[in-house]
């Protein structure tokens, strides 16, 4: 089911912001100012750009879903890269008390971080996604912990290149 | 035989891992983006995160066709998701990582030689992240050749057949045969076996770099490029920006150091030392470039031989040289007092000498391990067989012909005696490691 929600590089690409959204409590004007730091301002130049380009991911509510061209699937990369690694000491402090938590059997929500972000991470989904491709309880947050490790791989040291091969190691035709 | 300026250890370094890589630069590097080594080892060490339950530090030690097939897997491992079991394709290495949870993962090390747990070895998140990371470093900052002469590796995968000194391959297992004929001659299971565990370890010194212990009284010594504590507990090269790829660092000997200063031509060392909690200052540590950076060496970096090619300006660190001299981009060549001292160093010195008159006898089997007394004019002050083979076959070494008295090793620095283990291989090599004191 997890697998499912990252078929799509689009909505990869839009989880994993969404990801970061719900870790650090970012928004867009931080991704919009990281986007005029990388150069990347003409592709996303406003809210709205920005709100287009997330809204091509197939999960998301609404209508005429744009496709994503490879340059603003790059932009997304840039940013999302460069976005985790400013915010990787809480992604790895985050990650940290998620192994601490399943090496002791507790439950990633009682742990105050991971459960802010968990909820969070629900929340914005279920605002912004389809039901028709929400997971259920569980594999929502399945999804969520394993956004939050991959984000914590993304901020690293050749995290660009990785989360670009991942996206097509990933992603599957839809023929969209 | 390669001198000891062709030899170059590049260390990364993050919060539970940390890589050390040694090899001989390849005169085809000129044509490359990054310097392309050769005849590679390294030592892996993991420690453990900040979980109860983690495991002790582990070391992992290999060849480069090792390293290559543990970075694949790694990065396959990674780059997959981190779901289902990641293999390499090199059949001798056999190593393989398979998830045990969201945040554990199982290592099979295969043929890697491993120090500090059974394998398979348990893995968790922060560690595969800090694993990754450091291979990541290694593979932005350098390549390992591929095989040249595909006739000397035969059966082999272009990744297994990386190119070797001779008896590489099997280096490890013989470095604890050698160990485990120590320990069988000396009956001092307690100590010897200290003893072989830190056999490797001046040998790593030998690579051109230096141990803490030495860089601490070491008043002359300008370049202050050695940290002065373990890495347990501490995130080395953290910064997770895209300079950080080049945490690492290099290190080798300065080329033009005084010829007369130095002890000849000496072969690398055969293994990294695996760091225990006894001697835990032995450890040459990873160092940021900035404290390279920092250096008042005074020196003028000179390009060595078979300068590798610069990296792209992104790996650069801030001490990157001018483009005639792509050696220093990255990696920073040693003071002439850092290279007087290296070549100073009394176990390559010693091991240099016998190199080069060690011829083996055609029918030994196994190694002649002896132990030698050093005085501080570098003649022998005592030699004693550890047993019964290597007193037979003493008048066959070049040790028998070394008179008493006669300083053949030059003269150690601060006067001092210096116990040496000595091991004359079968396959021509030579190691020479410290010897605990009596």
């Amino acid at each position: 089911m997890v697998a499912a929600q990252l078929d799509s590089i689009k909505a990869q690409l839009d989880l994993l912001l969404m990801a970061l959204e719900s870790l650090t409590g970012l928004g867009s004007e931080a991704i919009l100012t990281t986007a005029k730091t990388l150069h990347l301002g003409g592709l996303m130049a406003d809210r709205v750009s920005l709100w287009r380009l997330r809204q091509a991911s197939p999960l998301r509510k609404g209508q005429g879903r744009k496709k994503l061209d490879v340059e603003e699937a790059r932009a997304l990369v840039l940013i999302g890269a460069e976005l985790a690694r400013h915010h990787q000491p809480l992604i790895r402090q985050a990650v940290a008390q998620l192994e601490t938590a399943t090496a002791q059997n507790q439950p990633p929500h009682r742990v105050a971080l991971l459960g802010d972000y968990l909820d969070n991470f629900s929340n914005f989904y279920q605002d912004r996604m389809t039901e028709t491709t929400a997971p259920s309880v569980d594999g929502l947050a399945e999804l969520a912990l394993r956004l939050l490790i991959d984000l914590l791989f993304y901020g690293g040291p050749g995290g660009t290149r990785r989360l670009w091969l991942t996206l097509l190691d990933r992603s599957r035709p839809t023929g969209e | 035989m390669a001198s000891t300026a062709d030899w170059i250890t590049q260390r990364y370094g993050e919060a539970t891992c940390t890589l050390a890589v040694q090899g001989q630069p390849s005169a085809l590097s000129r044509w490359t983006d990054q310097p392309l080594l050769k005849s590679v080892s390294f030592q892996l060490r993991l420690q453990p995160a900040a979980v109860e339950t983690a495991p002790p530090s582990i070391e992992i030690q290999g060849d480069g066709a090792q390293l290559q097939a543990l970075s694949s897997v790694v990065q396959t491992y990674v780059q997959q998701g981190r779901l289902a079991e990641a293999s390499g394709t090199d059949p001798r290495a056999d190593i393989r990582l398979t998830p045990l949870s969201l945040t554990q993962h199982q290592l099979h090390p295969g043929d890697l030689v491993v120090q500090g747990a059974e394998p398979p070895l348990t893995l968790g998140m922060l560690q595969l992240y800090d694993l990754a990371t450091v291979l990541d470093q290694f593979e932005a900052n350098a390549l390992v050749q591929p095989p040249l002469t595909p006739a000397l590796t035969p059966g082999l995968s272009p990744v297994a057949a990386a190119p070797q000194r001779p008896g590489r391959s099997w280096r490890s297992r013989r470095t604890w045969q050698v160990a485990a004929s120590l320990v069988f001659a000396v009956g001092v299971t307690a100590s010897v076996a200290q003893l072989v565990w830190r056999q490797p370890q001046p040998m790593l010194e030998t690579s051109a770099s230096r141990s803490t212990d030495e860089a601490a009284d070491a008043d002359d010594f300008a370049e202050d490029d050695v940290a002065e504590s373990d890495l347990e507990g501490d995130r080395i090269a953290s910064d997770p920006s895209p300079t950080a790829l080049d945490g690492g660092t290099t290190e080798e000997a300065d080329p033009q150091a005084d010829p007369s200063e130095s002890v000849g031509a000496t072969p690398p060392p055969e293994t990294f030392a695996p760091p225990t909690d006894q001697a835990p200052a032995s450890a040459p540590l990873p160092e940021p470039p900035a404290d390279r950076s920092a250096s008042p060496s005074g020196s003028q970096p000179q390009p060595a031989p078979a300068a590798p090619a610069p990296t792209e300006s992104e790996d650069v660190p801030e001490t990157a040289a001018a483009p005639d001299q792509p050696e220093t981009q990255f990696r920073a060549p040693l003071s002439a007092p850092q290279a007087a001292r290296q070549a100073l160093d009394r176990p390559q010195a010693v091991q240099a000498y016998l190199q080069e008159l060690w011829q083996p006898p055609a029918r030994l089997s196994q190694p002649l391990s002896y132990r030698l007394v050093v005085d501080g004019e570098g003649a022998i002050a005592t030699l004693t067989p550890l047993d019964e083979i290597s007193t037979t076959a003493l008048d066959q070494t070049p040790l028998s012909s070394i008179e008493a008295g006669e300083p053949v090793f030059g003269p150690n620095p601060d006067g001092e005696a210096t116990p040496l283990i000595v091991s004359l291989n079968p396959d021509g090599r030579v190691e020479v490691v410290l010897a605990p004191e009596d």
